[in-house]
């Protein structure tokens, strides 16, 4: 029998002579390190950041397990839910809004014009919301833009608000896909389906919800502006935006990209107490910016893409951290920093208009 | 933070190292193939650890994120691109000897490779057809069809689909035939 014929065949070459492997674990450290700084801004890699900048920003949680007395009022109706979904999100305002979670979650998110994502757990309650037309169906299959690409719908589930719900699992997660709005889909990871539905059931969409405040502005670089990619709840339940993306005329919010090589991302906290930043001989050289110490490092192009990267630890308060990935970037880290008006520590300072 | 999840990250490559490896190289047929494949995932991996380690299953997690690996690089052409290497050729498998299992070996490699991850999916990894679909991110039908273009392949290459059989029976027959009127002659 040939299956047996096989199976015996990858038994005798699993268990054969394996020879010496030529990777080490600093070597993919190294470069995942590296990885990560370029995706730190992109999806999967926010609730690891968030969690870390929570630490540093966040006092409090925002969700009580409270059931809802009513829903908000820009919930989907029936009617609403089969209007069309936009085709474009305002990056400078997150779209969704949980309505009701099982228990007390710190809420991160993260903004796009195609894609929006909201972290309320790790793995579990985490809703990606794609843009009109950026997932197209076929048979049980549905392909949408992005990190995770297609799904097998493979369990149909009541409809929720009158359109179609499914839930998959894709490698270990179990994830609920559902259409929010026309030609619009939804995913929320989850561990207990009956939990799930509920949360869906009590998602807002639309752009009602305030905007997340800035605690840095862009001034004088006309044509550049910032854009939200990650913020994370304050104490008094509004929204502190912690990763920008810089956008600048054609490049502004490509589709699907997190952030389009050779721009810059600007993380930003609160300055940790005796914080530093990291120094590669060779490297690295610290400077005078503006009047703050910064550390500047170029690593020039190789196997990767060049990175810059400036870093402040303690910069009026925050801290600052830079990059550019790409062998052509579009401005210098340090140029970036110039133009950074930086509005302290205290919250009660910062600002919706990020761009001045 | 860094430190300790690095920590924890390099504990996990060390101990799941050999076993990654052995599914790389049963997916490229090839270990200097297998050892990228596996560096790609591991990096990968890295980025993702904190979702991966918070996984039911990290091992299968990491599995799927190794054939997922393996079928995108497939098809951005990376398998194409010409390695340049110092070391010789890996030694002779020692159970190579045997020429059916050449055959077999010789004839899964030059499988498609998407028809190959169905194969050591389903009979290296032991997966049924829904956790096979899942795994690949395709259709239970798509597993099976899969599957079957698979084995299809490996019979003809084999030499044992019921057409090649038939032709081969009729070649025996026809060689006994003549042997028997050499002999009468």
């Amino acid at each position: 029998m040939l299956e047996t014929e096989l199976r015996e065949l990858f038994e005798r070459q699993a268990s054969g002579h394996q020879p010496a492997a030529a990777i080490t674990s600093q070597q993919v450290i190294r470069q995942g390190r590296s990885r990560l700084r370029i995706s730190r801004a992109t999806a999967v890699a926010a609730p690891m950041l968030a969690a870390a900048v929570v630490a540093a920003v966040v006092v409090a949680t925002t969700l009580s397990g409270a059931e809802p007395g009513s829903r908000p009022p820009h919930h989907r109706s029936a009617a609403s839910a089969v209007a069309a979904a936009p085709k474009y999100f305002d990056p400078l305002r997150p779209y969704p809004a949980f309505g009701w979670l099982p228990g007390t979650h710190v809420i991160s998110g993260q903004t796009g014009t195609t894609t929006q994502i909201l972290n309320a757990g790790q793995p579990d309650w985490m809703l990606t919301v794609h843009a009109g037309g950026q997932c197209s169906a076929a048979g049980r299959i549905l392909r949408c833009n992005g990190e995770r690409g297609q799904f097998v719908l493979m369990t149909q589930l009541p409809d929720i608000d009158g359109l179609p719900a499914y839930w998959t699992v894709v490698g270990v997660q179990k994830i609920l896909v559902f259409e929010y709005a026309r030609d619009g889909w939804a995913e929320l990871t989850f561990s207990d389906l009956a939990e799930a539905v509920r949360v869906a059931g009590h998602i807002s969409f639309g752009s009602s919800a305030a905007p997340p405040v800035s605690p840095v502005q862009l001034t004088g670089l006309p044509g550049w502006r910032l854009r939200y990619e990650s913020f994370l709840p304050m104490p008094d339940g509004t929204l502190a935006a912690g990763i920008f993306g810089f956008a600048s005329g054609a490049a502004v919010d490509a589709p699907g990209s997190g952030n389009p090589a050779n721009y810059p991302v600007l993380f930003v906290s609160k300055a940790a107490l005796g914080g530093t930043c990291s120094f590669t001989a060779g490297q690295s050289s610290n400077g005078l910016i503006a009047g703050y110490s910064v550390t500047i490092t170029r690593v020039p192009a190789g196997g990767e893409p060049a990175v810059q990267e400036l870093c402040a630890a303690d910069a009026n308060g925050l801290r600052i951290d830079i990059f550019v990935n790409g062998n052509n970037p579009a401005i210098d880290v340090t140029q970036v920093f110039a133009h950074l008006r930086l509005l302290g520590p205290d919250p009660a300072q910062w600002t919706t208009k990020p761009v001045g | 933070v860094t430190s300790r999840r690095d920590a924890e990250f390099a504990d996990f490559m060390s101990a799941r190292m050999p076993s990654l490896r052995r599914l790389a190289m049963l997916l490229c047929q090839d270990w200097h193939r297998a050892d990228d494949l596996v560096q790609a995932t591991l990096v990968k991996l890295y980025v993702h650890w904190t979702r991966a380690a918070g996984a039911d299953n990290t091992d299968a997690y990491v599995r799927g994120m190794l054939v997922r690996e393996f079928l995108s690089e497939r098809q951005a052409g990376w398998a194409r691109r010409v390695r340049l290497t110092d070391r010789l050729p890996e030694a002779a498998d020692p159970h190579a000897d045997l020429d059916v299992s050449l055959d077999l070996q010789r004839a899964v490699a030059a499988l498609p490779p998407r028809q190959r991850a169905v194969l050591v999916v389903r009979f290296y990894c032991d997966l049924n057809v829904e956790q096979a679909a899942q795994l690949l991110g395709c259709t239970p039908g798509t597993v099976k069809s899969q599957t079957a273009k698979a084995l299809e392949s490996l019979r003809r290459a084999l030499g044992r689909d019921p057409d090649a059989s038939g032709a081969s029976e009729l070649g025996r027959r026809a060689r006994r035939q003549r042997g028997r009127i050499a002999g009468n002659a």
